[in-house]
């Protein structure tokens, strides 16, 4: 993880000067695959988790909006399976981001190990502190910054692993060093992540931000934007969609 | 004379000052959109459950997927255009889908879909 220390960060698409006053730590990079399914077995030997019907549950506390009951962590699929009653992972795919998240899902992995999700302002802070940067390592983007959609890189059309562009060569692929100011990889493109932060007061939606490696072209992997994929498209609260993933922060005092 | 000069340099100064600027190549524009699939449903747009959330872009740039791209060139502040885009300039044979409950690929974009498109021009700032 990488230490922000409080202070002014800008924020938005006009670049409004803001203060977060406390530090925290933020994930320097995305949680991973291998980081998920250890989640996904320690929480099952703990019963903070269940399967049922071949799908893993979550039993969310309950809040203001959304009421206490079972929701979707993330769906089986190619990358985390079960056999035989056993989690698999796809060991290709071990130090990529874990997506397909749902929303809970990345509150059970946080609420499991007493992390939580970032705040917009903190992600944002993360990802440009005081600079007037479009992306997290300035105002310029091409394939050699980001996975984002049609960006050719080696893993295409998939995620790549976390911390790929870091000015290092992969194959013939050259890759730019694209960390933003505090140190984070992949805060544009790669996984969309989830925000603890939801739409609106009235809205149960959570915001996404920094993606993402399927769909999305370079506006959409902007600092100041956010996804409004879910509330539009997604009714299910607990939709899995291919893309998300999250990091997690913690305050350094007391949280 | 000199009076009907200065009224036809007047005028061409005004004319010329007054010129519209439409987007080129390289200009920074903010612009609002929606997308539509074959199917006519609304599959993302910039309207966000607390307003209107532009998009900033370096026109033809690669910023949005080809064919919006395309279309926003030549477009003037305020303009709104509505157009159909070929697969080829979008999504492809990838199509866009998300998994379901059975973890099954559930399609939001056919492969092979041709969408539509609606730009609004809100800002161009020539670079």
């Amino acid at each position: 993880m990488v230490r922000v220390p409080s202070g002014k960060y800008k924020k938005g698409l006009d670049f409004k000067t803001d203060t977060i006053p406390y530090d925290y730590w933020i994930g320097k990079y995305e949680i991973t695959n291998t980081q998920f399914v250890e989640f996904i077995n320690s929480a099952l030997k703990n019963n903070f988790i269940q399967i049922k019907n071949k799908v893993l549950y979550y039993q969310y506390p309950g809040d203001e909006l959304v009421a206490k009951a079972f929701y979707k962590v993330r769906q089986f699929d190619k990358i985390i399976y079960l056999r035989n009653d056993s989690i698999i992972l796809n060991p290709h795919f071990a130090n990529h981001p874990a997506t397909g998240v749902t929303w809970f899902g990345a509150r059970a992995f946080c609420n499991f190990y007493g992390f939580r999700l970032p705040s917009e302002p903190e992600w944002e802070k993360a990802a440009r502190g005081e600079k007037e940067f479009w992306f997290p390592w300035g105002n310029e983007i091409d394939s050699t910054y980001a996975n984002y959609f049609n960006s050719h890189d080696p893993f295409e059309p998939g995620t790549t692993p976390v911390g790929f562009y870091n000015g290092q060569k992969c194959g013939n692929f050259q890759t730019s060093k694209a960390m933003s100011v505090y140190g984070c990889y992949d805060m544009a493109g790669n996984a969309w992540e989830w925000l603890e932060d939801r739409w609106t007061a009235t809205t149960p939606y959570n915001k996404g931000k920094g993606g993402g490696f399927a769909y999305h072209t370079p506006a959409f992997l902007q600092i100041y934007y956010t996804s409004s994929f879910g509330p539009s498209v997604a009714p299910d609260l607990d939709m899995c969609h291919i893309s998300d993933g999250f990091r997690v922060v913690k305050k350094l005092t007391n949280d | 004379m000199i009076k009907y000069l200065a009224i036809v340099v007047v005028f061409l100064l005004t004319v010329g000052c007054t010129e519209t600027l439409t987007v080129h190549a390289g200009d920074e524009v903010m612009l609002l959109f929606e997308l539509k699939n074959g199917s006519g449903a609304r599959i993302d747009n910039s309207m966000q459950p607390q307003g209107q959330l532009p998009l900033r872009i370096i026109a033809g740039k690669g910023y949005l997927i080809k064919g919006m791209d395309k279309l926003i060139i030549g477009m003037k502040v305020s303009e709104t255009k509505t157009q159909k885009i070929m697969p080829e300039d979008a999504y492809g044979k990838s199509g866009v889908f998300y998994l379901d409950e059975n973890g099954k690929d559930k399609y939001v974009i056919s492969p092979d879909d041709t969408l539509t498109v609606k730009i609004e021009v809100l800002k161009i700032k020539r670079m």
